[in-house]
Order: structure tokens, then C-alpha cells, then sequence
């Protein structure tokens, strides 16, 4: 294939004439061992001018020079070759030569023989891509116009195709490149170089992006440039642009369409979502009709391109939403599952204390209620049949004595119940209670938004106190969730962490019922209900400040409770000493 | 058919026996109490033959069933089941394995009576020679109406 460059110039002076487009001439060869068949034809075509370039001839006069010839300038239009040489085939074999070994398929090649009717082969015609045969003899000027016209069309026809195949061939490259792209900005360089690329000459581009034209501020954005005007990069706003330039976007966005004007190129490209993209293309040289073909194609294909990256990166942030929610709401479900377990603790020691009752009540405690229920029937027998005083008192007797064992029975059954539910073993650790504080305060959020309270927790940070981690959870878990369960709903409930004389103070303050001079002195007491009344119908087992108190007094503190009086909300505190 | 018929009780709550006891003992029979399997057989062996066991099945050492199934195997003596109201495979085991009758724990003494009256009444005729079993039955029964004073 020819040399680009040399074609491209070609292909530009065929246009009209302009002023300034230098003075190109059609580069054809002569290949003839006579001297005399070089003359002629630079005396037939000395005034020849095709397009209004004229031709620079080019000779060599053996086969060798003609190959040197050939190989050094590719950009022949066409050459004039003699046949017969040093051989009957030589010129044949030249022919061979430009087409098969340097693989030159554009120049047209029109054969000359000195001897007529020595017509090479219809095959090789055929096969070579031969495009006249002559006889020297027609050398006139007449007949080689014709013929050296009729081969430097079809040249330029040839030229102007594989210009657009390799145009085409870097638009289809291009498309992949650009659908690659992830962003706007790279998107918009990907564009101008490609525009660069395809048209094959130094241009100086700018590519500004308005989002969406129906809206009243109709700003745009230069998202690259490159030459010229790299430095309006990054600018927002046509306020930035030159006036002239600003002119020509603005113009641009108005027309809605391209618009070639000498070396300008303007390209106007509306995506599928509404949004507008101007590039405009300042080149070195005027844009050839191929040029312009080339540019409006690859112009259709930017749309797909820009709406490309638009949904990639909605996509994208759609993605990072998702991902921020999945997080949350993973951190919500975590809360919540240690919340869980906590009252999981909690209700399995409930469950198990009220098994262990249960149980009990069905054996143990019907024997001593059928012997009352026995002995009353025979004392209301005893009594219609006007017994002896003696065996109606004996009869009572009976009954009290198992009235007394039920009651101990009783007694010993909650006793022995309630050290099952509180075997409560510790186990000391060094624990950031602060930050054991903030996790409880996190889990029991959840419950404190439904009832649109708000939990304010201030604790020093790294506050290390040795205890039981999941056991002070437990304990101030509790705390927590009575205090959101006794509070009205949008109350405020604050936890403070203190060290005070070396004892580590956790108080929990609520804005509840408060609390009655007789709920303080039962409060830590078991299966106790106190004047309080859960706000949103929660339920309680009654067991939970004793448990609280049973952690408590396991780790040698305290756990006390203050109220001003019903309505003026409480404070639970609990205070867990140094140890050594 | 000696005076008084004899019940032995058996229940591992001496409070319980004691107040079967005496409450059978109030409505004229004569009443043995006991603790468990072994303290039964050996009053079975050593003491006035029974007219009717009173068995709680429901006892620590030896269960009530297995009991049943001793005391089958070597007297055919009438046996009631005091048994818990949650558990009626147990009466259907105990039913079947040869106890008369059962009476859900805790129980109304009235039902307890009406029922050893009723088992009494149909081991009778077993025990006693047909030609005496109407004699003592109607005997049985009008010294009943004067036990209970109507």
C-alpha cells in the first residue's frame, strides 16, 4: 500500500482549487530501455494538467532501475512500461515485481511494446491488474491523455477507497476504545485523539458537553482539548471560552448539525438521554470529502458512546449505593443479632427458671394439695355427720400440716429455681467499657428509633476496667432496654461512663415514670412489677434488675437507683470497683 | 365375709396414705398402709389377707405397674389405680396388666369409695360360693346403708 501521507496530499488538491494548497503534481514513471520513448513522452505530455496539477515524470531505463524506481517512490500514480527490455518479458516481469513482491496495488500501469501484436497474455492483464497496452508508436499526445487520464482516475479512485477503509478501519477500532471508556473526561480525549487518527493530520480539537439542553441555564463543560486549546480543560461554563470560540459553540448547539467550513470542522452529537456534545476540530489543511464522510460517521457512533458512559457510571453509583445499604443493613441485622443474643440469655434463663417451676408444680406440689383437697371433703363429711369435735380438729390439723409443707415446698422450689437461672459464673478480662457502652447503646437503637427516642452516650475513650465482658453487657443491656422500655415515646435516655475514686460508674438516665418510694425498695427484687408501666406494651419477665443485680454483686459492686418521684424519670447506676 | 373388709394402701406420701387411710377407716373398713412394693408384700405374706389394694403408681423405689404385675402373678386380689391425670397410657397399662379400676390423683374420696364398692362388689361372687354370694352382697350392701346412718 502507498505511503499515507503522500495520498492524503493527493487526494486534498483533487478538491477544488484553492489558493493556498501548494503546487502537487501527478508523480508517474517512465520504465523504457529507450532513450528516445523518454523523450517523446515528456514532449507528448509537457502541458498535461489533470485536476490542475501537473505531472512530474519520473524515468529509469532497465528493469533494475525501474525496481529501484518503484520501490523508492510509492506514490506513483502511474507508470508507462515498456516491455520488452533486456528480455522479451522483462517489463512482465517488473509487473510482477511491483504487484507481488513490493505489493504496490495502487499505481496503474499501462504497457507500451515497440512491436505490436506482441500482446502479452490476456492473463497477465487479468492477473497484474494491467490497465492499457499501447504501442509506441501511439505516442501522441492525443492518445496518452486519454489513456494516462483515464489511469490517474481510476488512481485516485482507488486511493480514495483505501483511505476510507483505513478511516473505517480506525472508526471500528475506535468504537471498541470508546466503549471502554469509564469516564467522560477519558471518553473525550478518547474522541479527539481518535478524530486526530482517523483524519491523519495535526488538529487542535476542544470537546465540550451540555447536559441537557431543554433547561434554561444551558451551560456546558469542556471536558478535553487538545493543541490550541488544552487549556480550556476542566472549564465549566461558556463564560471561560474565548468570545469567538464561544461563538462557535454556542452556534453549534443551536444548529443541532455538523458543519465543515474550511479548516473547521464542527460536530454536533445529541446521545439518547438528551445530552449534547460539541467537538470541535481545528486541522492543518482543508478536509477532503472522504475526510468529512469519515468524521459524520464516526460522529454517529459518539451518541451510543457518551450514553455508554453515562449508564456505566449510573450504574456504577447505583452500585456503590447498593453496597453502602447492603453494609448498613448488615451492620443493622449485626446489631440486632447481638441484641438477640443477649435476650436470648435473658429468656433462656426466664424459660428455664419457669420450666423448672412448672415442672415441679405438676409432682411435687399435688400430692400436698390432694391431701387438702382429701381432707376438707372428709371434714365437710365429718361436719353433715355431726362428728366428734376431736376428729373434726384432727381433720384441720391434717390440712394445716400440709398447707406448711406446700408453703416450704414453694419456697425451696423458688429458691432452688432461681440459683439455677442465676448460676452466673464470672470471668475477668481487662474490657474498654467505653466502647462496650457504645456497642450496647448501637444494638439498642434500633428499638430506641422506633419509639423515636434518642440514646446520647458520653464516654472516655479507652476506659479499661477488668469484669466479665458478656456478663456487664448483659447488666447494662438490661439497663438499656428498661430504660427504652419505660421511657415515653421521643424521650431522651443518657448513659455517662465515669471513673470515680478508681470505681468505674456506669449510670443510665431516662425520662420515664420514675420510680415510688416502694419500687425502690423492692426494685432489684425478683419477679417484681413495679408502678411503671412499659410505653409501647412491651413485656417483662421481672427477673431483669435482679439479674442486673446478681452480675453486679458477682463483680463486689453496686447497683443502685435514684428518683426524684413518679414522672421525674430515673437513674440506674452501677458502679464496679478497682480490683488489683 | 369377716366384719369389716380389708384395703391395704399403698403410696410412698405418707400424707397421702394416711389420709385414704383414713378416710376408709371412717367409712368402716379395715385399712393397712403402705410405703412401697416391699412393705405390701410383705403384708400380703404376713398379715390379713386383702380384700382390695389401693396402688398409687406414681413412686419413686418400685413403679405401680410393675407392682401390679407381681401382685397379679400370685393373688388375684382387686387392685385400683391411683394414677395422674396426665397419663393415660399408664391406666391403659395398668388395665391391662390386671387392675381393676383407677382413680385420678388428686382424687374425690367419694369417687374413690364409690369405686371400691363397685370392684368389691363384682370380686365377690369370685370369692364367695354362689349360693352365699347374694346373701353376702345384700348383707354387704345393707350394712352399707347403716354405715352410712340413712
Amino acid at each position: 500500500m502507498a505511503e499515507q501521507d503522500d495520498v492524503l496530499h493527493l487526494i486534498d488538491d483533487t478538491d477544488a482549487a484553492r489558493e493556498e494548497a501548494p503546487a502537487r503534481k501527478w508523480k508517474i514513471a517512465v520504465i523504457d530501455d529507450d532513450h528516445a520513448v523518454h523523450e517523446g513522452t515528456r514532449f507528448a505530455l509537457s502541458d498535461y494538467s489533470l485536476n490542475g496539477q501537473g505531472l512530474e515524470i519520473l524515468s529509469a531505463y532497465s528493469t533494475a532501475e525501474g525496481r529501484a524506481l518503484m520501490r523508492a517512490h510509492p506514490d506513483i500514480a502511474a507508470v508507462l512500461l515498456d516491455v520488452i527490455m533486456e528480455t522479451d518479458v522483462a517489463g512482465l516481469e517488473l509487473v510482477e515485481y511491483i504487484r507481488n513482491e513490493i505489493r504496490n496495488e495502487t499505481v496503474r500501469i499501462i504497457l507500451r511494446t515497440g512491436q505490436p501484436g506482441q500482446a502479452p497474455e490476456r492473463r497477465v492483464i487479468v492477473q497484474y491488474d494491467i490497465n492499457d497496452y499501447k504501442a509506441k508508436t501511439e505516442l501522441t499526445a492525443d492518445k496518452l491523455f486519454t489513456s494516462l487520464t483515464a489511469a490517474l482516475r481510476s488512481y485516485q479512485q482507488l486511493e480514495r477507497m483505501v483511505q476510507t477503509r483505513r478511516g473505517l478501519e480506525i472508526i471500528i477500532d475506535a468504537a471498541s476504545t470508546l466503549y471502554d471508556f469509564r469516564s467522560m473526561q477519558r471518553l473525550a480525549e478518547g474522541v479527539l485523539t481518535q478524530l486526530a487518527s482517523l483524519l491523519n493530520v495535526d488538529c487542535a480539537g476542544i470537546l465540550v458537553l451540555r447536559d441537557d439542553g431543554r433547561k434554561a441555564n444551558d451551560e456546558f463543560s469542556v471536558l478535553a482539548g487538545s493543541g490550541c486549546y488544552s487549556r480550556f480543560i476542566g472549564s465549566a461554563g461558556s463564560k471561560s471560552l474565548d468570545p469567538d470560540l464561544r461563538t462557535m459553540v454556542e452556534a453549534a448547539f443551536k444548529r443541532r448539525k455538523h458543519e465543515f467550513q474550511d479548516h473547521r470542522t464542527v460536530l454536533y452529537v445529541r446521545t439518547g438521554s438528551g445530552r449534547e456534545v460539541v467537538v470541535l476540530l481545528q486541522a492543518e489543511r482543508q478536509l477532503s470529502e472522504t475526510d468529512r464522510s469519515l468524521v459524520e460517521i464516526f460522529g454517529s457512533r459518539l451518541s451510543i458512546a457518551f450514553d455508554n458512559v453515562i449508564l456505566y457510571q449510573q450504574l456504577h453509583e447505583a452500585n456503590t449505593q447498593l453496597e453502602d445499604r447492603v453494609a448498613q443493613r448488615t451492620r443493622a441485622l449485626m446489631q440486632a443479632n447481638r441484641r438477640l443474643s443477649a435476650q436470648w440469655l435473658r429468656l433462656q434463663r426466664a424459660n428455664g427458671f419457669k420450666n423448672e417451676i412448672l415442672g415441679t408444680v405438676a409432682h411435687d406440689l399435688k400430692n400436698p394439695l390432694g391431701v387438702i383437697l382429701g381432707r376438707t371433703e372428709m371434714l365437710t363429711e365429718l361436719i353433715t355427720t355431726s362428728a366428734s369435735k376431736e376428729s373434726i380438729t384432727a381433720q384441720i390439723d391434717h390440712i394445716r400440716d400440709a398447707t406448711r409443707r406446700l408453703t416450704t415446698m414453694v419456697d425451696h422450689l423458688i429458691s432452688d429455681a432461681m440459683a439455677d437461672a442465676f448460676d452466673i459464673t464470672i470471668r475477668r478480662e481487662p474490657v474498654d467499657i467505653a466502647a462496650l457502652v457504645g456497642e450496647v447503646a448501637e444494638a439498642n437503637q434500633p428499638l430506641a428509633v422506633n419509639k423515636q427516642q434518642t440514646i446520647s452516650v458520653s464516654a472516655p475513650s479507652n476506659f479499661v476496667t477488668m469484669c466479665d465482658t458478656d456478663r456487664i453487657r448483659e447488666a447494662i443491656d438490661n439497663l438499656f432496654s428498661n430504660a427504652i422500655k419505660y421511657s415515653p415515646i421521643g424521650g431522651k435516655i443518657s448513659v455517662t461512663v465515669a471513673r470515680e475514686d478508681d470505681n468505674t460508674v456506669i449510670r443510665v438516665a431516662d425520662q420515664g415514670q420514675g420510680l415510688s418510694p416502694e419500687d425502690l425498695g423492692r426494685l432489684f427484687g425478683r419477679f417484681q412489677r413495679l408502678s411503671a408501666k412499659p410505653t409501647a406494651g412491651e413485656s417483662s419477665t421481672g427477673l431483669g434488675l435482679s439479674i442486673v443485680k446478681r452480675i453486679i454483686d458477682m463483680h463486689g459492686g453496686e447497683v443502685t437507683a435514684r428518683s426524684d418521684g413518679p414522672g421525674l424519670g430515673s437513674t440506674f447506676t452501677i458502679l464496679l470497683p478497682a480490683t488489683e | 365375709m369377716s366384719q369389716s373388709q380389708h384395703i391395704i394402701i399403698v403410696d410412698d406420701e405418707a400424707p397421702a396414705r394416711e389420709m385414704v387411710g383414713d378416710y376408709l377407716k371412717m367409712h368402716g373398713f379395715t385399712v393397712t398402709l403402705c410405703d412401697g412394693g416391699k412393705s405390701l408384700r410383705s403384708a400380703i405374706e404376713t398379715g390379713a389377707p386383702p380384700d382390695l389394694v389401693v396402688l398409687d403408681l406414681n413412686m419413686p423405689e418400685e413403679d405401680g405397674l410393675s407392682i401390679i404385675r407381681d401382685l397379679k402373678s400370685r393373688t388375684n386380689v382387686p387392685v385400683i389405680m391411683l394414677t395422674a391425670t396426665a397419663s393415660p397410657i399408664d391406666r391403659v397399662v395398668g388395665l391391662e396388666l390386671g387392675a381393676d379400676d383407677y382413680v385420678a390423683k388428686p382424687c374425690e374420696l367419694r369417687e374413690l369409695m364409690a369405686r371400691i364398692r363397685s370392684v368389691l362388689r363384682r370380686s365377690a361372687p369370685a370369692k364367695a360360693a354362689p349360693a352365699a354370694s347374694e346373701a353376702a352382697s345384700a348383707k354387704t350392701a345393707r350394712d352399707q346403708l347403716v354405715r352410712f346412718g340413712t
